[in-house]
Formats: structure tokens, sequence, C-alpha cells
């Protein structure tokens, strides 16, 4: 009975001894670093553990969570011409600034100290001006020990992660059509509000208002597949050429159609040459042209191409690289005004080609672009191979290039299966700058739960029309579609 | 053989430099796969693919059958990749006699559970970095630039292509048999076919593509050896062939046109040369919401003689002519495990040559497709009193895409048959109507099929 006493009362001293202890230490959570404008060498994480071994000691211990912290430090790291700066906040978990330090410097010799000094100043301003009693346990433990009961602080409940946890939602300032029935493939804009939209029956123009209203539309026959959907325009009359790229049983026949007060006339038609608008460099959209082969799905070299008396014209011929074709690829400089090719190989991955000489000069470890349309052309010869008489050629998505040279890229993902059955289920838009040896991702958009069948960006408002598919086709139903609008700046 | 040597030993080092060469980089894989489910009301077939039935009073009755392919791709990067094909087929019920590659049942008995997995393929597929070429070394398929009248098979060998601006060239080397025993101290090779592959392409626009094509077998099957079994009947029956071709892939307004046309000569044996030829063509024509399809083949005969003027094929499973969409008078390229027709797929006929012409139309209406089609079929030469004409076949079939990928269809073919095939007495061929007034052979097809 004495030594069970003894026990309690040992037990119950160390108990007290080690909430006594707690109530003196600050738990600090050091978020990691902003680094701008790149991150060279994985500076952020390296800053972040630079100053957690410095920021720990008198009364202070680092946590590995901000849920678990009274104190969150959020620092930046940034370098203007040859000078950087490090800054660093620290605020109580309930939001109210503790402290703030900046160091500056000329090269990265003198980060470390930089680092430390830093450290100290914020250390000292965290002991002295942290409200103490705000996690200081009561003296008094007529009950169980308060260190045995996992209690956060009323601050602590209301926890705000730095900014750099928090993946922005940029849906919010979106806006999201009605639901589409049918599944569309392809969409096109030209500056203005109104788009126009492909599916298995034809194309449709529609108008954003409060809900998406169709204002015209076209069939086409059945045995017309829609692979692709671009427009020039408007010209001085106003009037938008809307270019549908067709495959009509194994052969490319395509379509020019002008629009004009809110009507689709057909211009020309069974026209052998696929078509794509880019805007390389990010300048002025031009319109493209390639053909296809006996043999080469993709034959030759791609051309711009201009509309004369209803006839195609082509000039300047851009030699394609490996993978690339009119469909999946666009042009970009660099600040000393070299040229770049970017595309998407078969497998999926980006790649950049050197633009003059074709060379590779880089390919992203992660899969981007990734479409469900495709088209199928009789292969006798490989019919074993392939196990049907088809050969299915998948296409990939556009590729952009912002006017600041910056490169716009769906990621479709989700992907459940190999082989010529594919179905994506979710998508992201990144965003890469070209920093002269990679492509470096800048932001991307919110992981959407829909497949993105195709996309247009419009420029002049920097906004992305963004056509999903929100519902793929199953037994007895038409399948479903979304428009997004999205600005990006 | 120094050709060959060195080949493999290019293949080889080739193989090495782009294994090494290359980035290190995770594996993917690729998967493809099928599944065809058939059923048949028929009095042609009975689920074996030796050759249709051909007699009198011939007995109509159903079988089923299925068969899934399934190929797994190990893909190193764009530039590597390991191909590897499985087949399984089994018929409805079961056949345990082997059946298709296996040796024992074929799993369709009562309770399954039998070992049917076949190998198609396994071929190392490469670009090699320094001349950008691309070789396949392996267990592959080819298929001749003929329409497969002359070959279509899964053989071992090596390929190489490599692509110079419109011109896209072809190397290739292929063992296709080697009866040599095991362990022979007569040494390696020596009672072996190979084919030798030479392949010319050229697109000299976007709508014509021109080709020519040299094939060479040398056939030493048949040669005798001290110490190793020779087969007593050597395949193919010839000792030296070659064969020289052209043939064109053209786009005329609506149309297409392939044209094509070889010249084969070589040794039967030491006492007979061979001097044949085939031409042939086909075509497709867009007309209505669909299109037309037309084709036919010439393939000379022997009439006797000092040479052999017979078209000359390496077997008759494989050979194939799959543009003429036909279900019996030559076997169908839909066909899975039943896979023949009323000749046995000899298009030769047995050496009489063969002329076969064939058109039919096709479309579809949204998630139903619909072919139509007829065709014709003689013998170039006739033997003693037989007649020439095998037949003439019409069949129809109209599907439907359940999904992208899986469709179902329902076809009905039938044929009236010639005086080849039907003869009373002498003038009939016996090696493939089996009695005098044979009935004419009819089927009705039902399919559900899946490919991804």
């Amino acid at each position: 009975m004495k030594r069970s006493l003894v026990a309690i009362l040992f037990l119950a001293g160390t108990l007290l001894a080690a909430a006594a202890a707690s109530a003196s230490t600050i738990r600090a959570y050091i978020a990691e670093f902003t680094v701008s404008p790149a991150d060279n060498g994985n500076l952020k994480t390296t800053l972040q553990r630079l100053l957690a071994t410095r920021l720990a000691g008198d009364g202070v211990v680092t946590v590995d969570t901000p849920a678990e912290a009274d104190v969150i430090v959020s620092g930046s790291y940034t370098t203007l011409g040859k000078m950087f700066s490090l800054d660093a906040i620290a605020k109580s978990a309930g939001g109210k600034q503790l402290s703030a330090a900046f160091e500056q410097g000329e090269s990265m010799d003198v980060l470390i100290p930089a680092v430390g000094k830093i450290s100290g100043k914020l250390k000292g301003d965290i002991v002295k001006q942290f409200p103490q009693g705000a996690t200081a346990l009561p003296e008094a433990a007529p009950k169980a020990p308060r260190a045995d009961i996992v209690r956060p602080a009323a601050s602590a409940e209301l926890v705000k992660a730095p900014s750099s946890e928090i993946v922005r939602s940029e849906g919010a300032a979106g806006w999201t059509s009605q639901r589409l029935s049918g599944i569309y493939s392809g969409v096109a804009t030209w500056g203005t509000k109104e788009f126009v939209t492909a599916d298995d029956k034809g194309i449709h123009l529609y108008r954003p208002g409060s809900k998406l209203d169709l204002v015209t539309e076209v069939a086409l026959p059945d045995r017309m597949k829609i692979l692709a959907l671009d427009a020039m325009g408007p010209e001085a009359n106003g009037r938008v050429l809307v270019f549908v790229t067709i495959m009509d049983r194994e052969n490319i026949s395509s379509r020019i159609y002008a629009l004009q007060n809110d009507t689709l006339k057909l211009v020309a038609e069974d026209i052998p040459y696929m078509f794509r608008t880019i805007a390389p460099y990010g300048g002025a959209k031009k319109l493209f042209a390639q053909q296809m082969g006996r043999s080469d799905d993709f034959y030759g070299d791609v051309y711009e191409a201009s509309i004369v008396d209803k006839g195609v014209k082509l000039s300047n011929p851009i030699k394609m690289p490996r993978f690339a074709n009119i469909f999946n690829f666009n042009l970009f400089r660099d600040q000393s005004g070299k040229s770049y090719l970017a595309t998407f190989s078969d497998s999926g991955y980006l790649l950049v080609y050197a633009a003059d000489t074709g060379e590779e000069l880089w390919r992203s470890t992660d899969k981007f672009g990734g479409s469900e349309t495709y088209f199928q052309r009789r292969d006798w010869e490989n019919e074993r191979t392939n196990m049907t008489p088809f050969r299915t050629r998948f296409l990939d998505q556009r590729i952009t290039v912002t006017d600041k040279g910056e490169i716009l890229v769906p990621q479709n993902s989700g992907f459940f299966v190999l082989g010529n059955l594919r179905s994506y289920s979710k998508y992201s838009v990144v965003n890469f700058a070209w920093n002269g040896s990679s492509l470096e991702e800048k932001w991307r958009t919110k992981q959407s739960q829909n497949y993105l069948a195709d996309y247009s960006y419009n420029p002049a408002t920097k906004e992305l029309v963004l056509l999903e598919v929100a519902q793929k086709d199953t037994f007895g139903g038409k399948g479903g579609s979304v428009v997004r609008l999205l600005g990006i700046e | 053989m120094s050709f060959q040597k060195k080949l493999l030993a290019f293949a080889a080092v080739s193989a090495l430099s782009a294994a090494t060469a290359v980035p290190a980089m995770a594996l993917e894989n690729e998967f493809h796969g099928m599944f065809k489910f058939m059923g048949y009301q028929t009095n042609a077939l009975a689920g074996g693919d030796t050759k249709d039935i051909l007699r009198k009073d011939a007995h109509s009755g159903f079988f089923a059958e299925q068969r899934a392919r399934i190929m797994y791709i190990a893909k190193a990067n764009d530039n590597l990749k390991l191909v590897t094909h499985f087949e399984l087929d089994t018929r409805f019920g079961g056949i345990s006699t082997g059946y298709k590659g296996t040796t024992g049942n074929d799993s369709g008995n009562l309770d399954a559970d039998a070992l049917t997995l076949e190998t198609k393929n396994i071929y190392l597929d490469f670009n090699e970095p320094a001349t950008g070429a691309n070789f396949k070394v392996g267990m592959q398929p080819w298929a001749d630039a003929y329409g497969s009248l002359f070959l279509l098979a899964d053989m071992t060998g090596a390929i190489a292509t490599k692509k110079v601006d419109a011109f896209t060239g072809q190397l290739g080397w292929f063992r296709f048999d080697d009866n040599t025993a095991a362990n022979a101290i007569t040494g390696p090779g020596q009672l072996t076919a190979d084919l030798i592959v030479a392949d010319g392409k050229f697109a000299i626009n976007k709508d014509i593509t021109v080709g020519a094509t040299y094939y060479n077998i040398q056939n030493d099957t048949g040669l005798s050896s001290a110490s190793t079994t020779a087969p007593t009947v050597s395949i193919p029956n010839y000792e030296l062939l070659h064969m020289i071709g052209v043939n064109a892939d053209i786009n005329v307004g609506p149309a297409n046109i392939k044209p094509f046309a070889a010249y084969q000569f070589g040794d039967q044996n030491s006492a007979k040369d061979i001097s044949a030829y085939m031409m042939g063509a086909v075509g497709k024509v867009k007309a209505g919401p669909g299109a037309v399809n037309f084709s036919g083949f010439y393939l000379s005969g022997d009439k006797g003689g000092t040479n052999n003027n017979a078209f000359q094929i390496v077997t008759t499973g494989t050979t194939y002519f799959n543009p003429a969409n036909m279900w019996l008078l030559i076997r169908p390229n839909q066909a899975i495990n039943t896979s023949t027709s009323l000749t046995g797929n000899d298009m030769t006929v047995g050496g009489r040559g063969s002329i076969g012409v064939f058109a039919g139309y096709e479309g579809a209406m949204g998630k139903t497709f619909y072919n139509a089609n007829a065709g014709y079929m003689r013998t170039a030469e006739a033997r003693g009193n037989e007649k020439k004409s095998l037949g003439t076949e019409v069949n129809a079939q109209v599907g439907y895409k359940i999904f992208d990928n899986l469709s179902a269809s329902a076809a009905v073919a039938y044929v009236f048959l010639g005086d080849a095939l039907n003869g009373k007495g002498t003038d009939r061929i016996t090696t493939y109507a089996q009695t005098a007034d044979a009935d004419n052979p009819y089927l009705v097809n039902l399919q559900l099929s899946y490919a991804f």
C-alpha cells in the first residue's frame, strides 16, 4: 500500500514537472520558404531547415506541423539583380504578428550568416512577446494532469496555415455553364465572348450569359468525325472563319464556315487539309495546315495557310521534329530570342526541341496533355499486330504560348488503362516558363474531376474557355459536357 | 550466312548501345487486349480450321468459340520496348485432342482449368540512336506487301527499318524453320528455312506511294543429314525462291487504289524451276454515306511441264486476302479459331492458280454499321476433267457499337458452289469437295468483339 502511494506520488510529480516544462516551451513551426524568381538548388527546404535548427533553443522548440504550433514562422527569399533579400515573419497561432526580420546581401556566401541573424532576432522577439498565459496550464491540477489530455489551445483550433500551404482554388473566380447534353470534343474562340463547340453531330455556336445560350448550329453527316475545331477573325466586316477538320471515311475532308450575324455559312468543303490556329511565340494567331498521306498520318511539313478564292494557299513551312504534328505543337522564344518548339511525345511527355536544329533539349517527368479524340485508318498489313483492321491514332491537346512567352498545357490524368481505350477522369491546366534549360512550373489550376476535351485561350481577356466532359457515354445515355470560363490573371 | 551473322551482330550491338545510351527512366507498362465471341449456325464448319465441309446432305449445327489476346509492352522509353503477345483459344464445350496450339484440352470442358496460353510474339523494338533506324528483333508479325497472298505470319527474325525523308527502306531476315536437332554434332543451322526481305517505299506526294520488294526464301529443311532426321516433305515445297514485285497506294479523287504485281523464280528442286506470277488490286471508293470496296487477284497456275508455273506460298495457313470481305470463299478477316475457306485457305488451289473478284458496300449510321459483299472465284488452270468455277458468295453483316470498343454483330453468308466443287464425277476437285453433288455451304455468325 505504501509502495503504491509512493509510486502514485512519484508519477504525479513527474507529470506535473512535465506539464510545468511544457508551459514554458514555445512550439514554433517553420513554413517552407517562398523563393523567387526560381528555386535553384532546392532553397525552399534548405532555408526552412537552416532556420529551424537556429531557432530551436532558449525555450523554443520546432514542430513538424502548423496544427501543433504556437508560433508560425514564414519566410521568403527574393533575388533582384545581384542582391538577395531574406525576409521572415513570426505570427502567433491566432494570427498576431510577433516579429519581423530581414537581411540582405550580394552573394550566397552571406546567406547562412543572414539566416543566423534573422533567427536570433526572431527568437528574441518570440520569447519576449509570446503570450505565455495563452497555453500555460493551471498550476493547480486536482484531477488528471493536463499533460495526459491532448487539448489544443483555443487559439490553435483556428490555426491559419501559411499561404504556401494552401492551393488556391481558381474555381471561385470562374464561370460554369449548365450541363450540355452530349459529349463535346472541340472548342474554338476568337476574342469575343461567343465560342463554337463540336460534338459527333456537328458544330454549335454558344453565347454565355446568365447561362449558356445556343445561338446557332450546323449538323454534319453521320459518317463525318470532327477531329479539330479552330476559328480566325473577326475580319473588318465582322466575319469569323471557322475551320472544321473532318475525317470522312478515312480521308481528310475539312470544311470552312463563315460566321456572320449569328449565322454559320458553308464557305468551302472537302478540303484535304487538317487545320489548326496557333499563336506562335505568343503573338498574333495564325492558321496552319498539314496534309494526311497514304502511309503517314501527318504528311510532310506544317505550313502557314491562308484562304484565297475558297482555296488554301500555303507558305512558310515548319519542319516537325519527332512526335510533333499540326495539332500538338507551338513555338516560343527565350530572352535571347532563341526559338524553341514544344510538343507532346506519343507517351504524353512534354518535350522542348531547339527549333532550328530539331534537337531534343528537355522532356518532362510527368505526363501532360492527353486526349480521347482519335481517328482510325484501315491497316490490313498490321491487322495481326493491332488486333483490328484499323490503326488508331490519338490526337493531343493544344499547347498555348502566352504573350509573356509562357506555356499553357492541360494535364488530363486518371488514365485507367493503356492501349486503344482511353479514359481520363480529371485535369488541371499548368503554366510553365522556360528558364533556359527546362520548363519550370509556375502555377496550375485546381484539379477538376472531369476530362478536359479541349480548351481555348483568349489573350485579350486572359481567360481560358475549358470544355469539360462531365459524364462519359454510358449505355443508353448521351453523356454530358460543361463549359468553364476561367480568368488566369 | 555471313550476311545473317553480321545482321545479328549489328542488332545485338545496337540493342546494347540503345539500352545504355538512354537515361534511366521508370518502366512504363502498356496493355492491349482483345476478346471475341463467335457463334455459328452452319453446314460448312465444325470448329477447326482444316477446310470447309463440302458434301451432299451436309448437316447443319451450332457451335461457339472464343479467343482472347493479351499484349503487354514493357516500355523503357520512346526508343526501346519489349513487346509480348499471348493468345487463348477455346471452343465452347472443349476439345481434348489439342487445338490451336494447345496440347491438351482447350479449357472449354467442364470445370475449365486447362493450360491454354499460346505465345504469339516476343520481340525487342528499338531505335538505334546513331543511325535513327528502327530494329525489331525476335518473334514478331510480318506481312507481305501483296495483300498477304504470299505470307502473313508470326516468325522469329530481325528487321531494320529506316526512313529518309519520303523513302522508307526495310531489310529483314526471318528463320521460320530449323529442323536441326538440339545439340546436333553436325553443327547448327543445317536444316533451316530462311526468308530475306528487302522492301522500299517512296511517297511521291501525299496521294501516291510506290513500293518495290524483293523476297528470298532459302529452304534447306529437306536436306539429308547423317545425324538428324530431315522431314520427308519439306515445307515449303521448294528449295529456292526469289520474288520481286512492285506495289502502289494511290488516291484519285474519291477513290483509293492499291495495285500490286510480283514475279517468282527459283528452284523447286534440282530438276525443276519455278516461274510464276501474281497480280491484284484493292480499292475503295466513297459513295453515298459509305464506301464501295472492290478487290481482285490473279495467281498463276501450273499446267505441268519443265517449269512449275504455280504461284508459290510458304504454307496455306499463312496466307490471307482480307480485302475480299468473304466468309466462306476466302477466310474472313474477322475469323478467330475457326479460320478456313472452301479450299482450306489454299488460294493457289493446289497449284492450279486462281482468279478472284470481290465487291461490296460498307457504311455506318450512328452506332450501327453494316456491309454487304459478293465475290466469285475460279481456278486459273484446270487439271484433267476438272471444271474451273469454285463458287460465288454473297454475304451481309449488321452490327452495333455498344461502347466505343465493344461491338455486337450478326452476319449471314451463302455460297453458290461452282462446278469444280459440286460436280457429280471427275469434274470436281476431290481435294475439297468430299462427295459428289455437295450442298451449297452457308453460315450465320453472331459475334461479340471487344478490343483495347
